[in-house]
């Protein structure tokens, strides 16, 4: 009778005791950050217009500059280089551009503008940054009127 | 007669000791979080990655003293930040602590939990998680065991 009465201690002692498992006064979750590669770089200032207009006598017309248009970037990647292209193959007239106040990268020398990518801010890494595009447009006298329109385009890109 | 009134006495107190030891309890709801930061305006930092899915859930005991609810992560040395606020908490069951800039100390989330927060009727909020990150940080992933305890204030 006692064994008995100790059993029946037991078994409601083992059932009561269960409700203690399932209350937590800690309770965790996984939070995952993931940040993916970005590349970005945009123009601001629209388009420009280069016009060719005088010249001092005897000498070969006045070049024509622009600098009232701003690259900017953005790239969390490492080495990187920013090229300069036009569409043009074969222009009229001479355009040049060079990045100055250069933020975030190297000015590249100036480059005479081709349908070929070429280098224009280098050393671009894990940065933001910006630069002015110094246009130049100049002709000769030899290459007559007209106009050249181009395209520009800069690409940020694996160095 | 001896057996009944044994077996009765000990199912009581039993009960009394279940419920002493079972204290102030917290709860995540909806799982893990994924947070990502993939787009930028030339020129900017990357845009923040935020997340609103998941709600924490709490009961205290009405002999309980004011509780509060901390938060750390698991992850030292973080590449990127990440924060985490208790928003839209329910009334009377607490006061955000406003937003939390997480680390592997335990910060105050949601303090002035007062006690008899029952389970027919737990407290709850919002987590608001946000991360953000730098250009300079790079690219890659940080993944945090993040903790939440309730205990007195």
């Amino acid at each position: 009778m006692r064994t008995y009465a100790a059993l029946i201690a037991s078994v409601v002692l083992i059932f009561g005791c269960s409700g203690l498992a399932t209350a937590s006064n800690t309770a965790n979750h996984t939070v995952t950050v993931h940040v993916d590669a970005i590349n970005e770089v945009a123009i601001t200032g629209g388009d420009i217009t280069l016009t060719i207009n005088s010249a001092n006598a005897g000498s070969q017309p006045n070049d024509a500059t622009n600098a009232t248009c701003h690259l900017e970037w953005t790239t969390n990647e490492a080495n990187k280089k920013i090229t300069v292209q036009s569409d043009q193959a074969a222009p009229t007239f001479t355009l040049k551009v060079i990045a100055t106040g250069v933020s975030g990268g190297t000015a590249a020398p100036q480059v005479t503008v081709s349908n070929v990518a070429q280098d224009f801010v280098t050393g671009v890494a894990t940065t933001v940054g910006n630069c002015t595009l110094s246009y130049t447009g100049s002709a000769t006298a030899a290459q007559g009127t007209g106009e050249d329109v181009h395209v520009v385009t800069y690409t940020l890109t694996g160095a | 007669m001896k057996i009944a009134f044994h077996s009765v006495s000990v199912l009581a107190a039993t009960l009394l000791i279940s419920a002493a030891a079972r204290g102030a309890d917290v709860s995540v709801l909806n799982g893990d979080v994924d947070l990502t930061i993939s787009s930028a305006p030339a020129g900017q930092q990357p845009a923040s990655a935020t997340n609103e899915a998941c709600q924490l859930q709490w009961t205290t005991l009405v002999v309980d003293a004011t509780k509060k609810i901390t938060v750390e992560t698991n992850v030292a040395v973080a590449s990127f930040a990440l924060t985490v606020n208790a928003v839209n908490v329910s009334p009377g069951d607490g006061t955000s602590a406003g937003q939390v800039t997480l680390s592997t100390t335990a910060e105050d989330l949601v303090v002035d939990v007062p006690a008899g927060v029952l389970v027919s009727s737990p407290g709850t909020c919002t987590l608001r998680y946000r991360a953000t990150a730098s250009a300079a940080n790079g690219t890659g992933s940080d993944a945090h065991t993040v903790t939440f305890t309730i205990v007195d204030q």
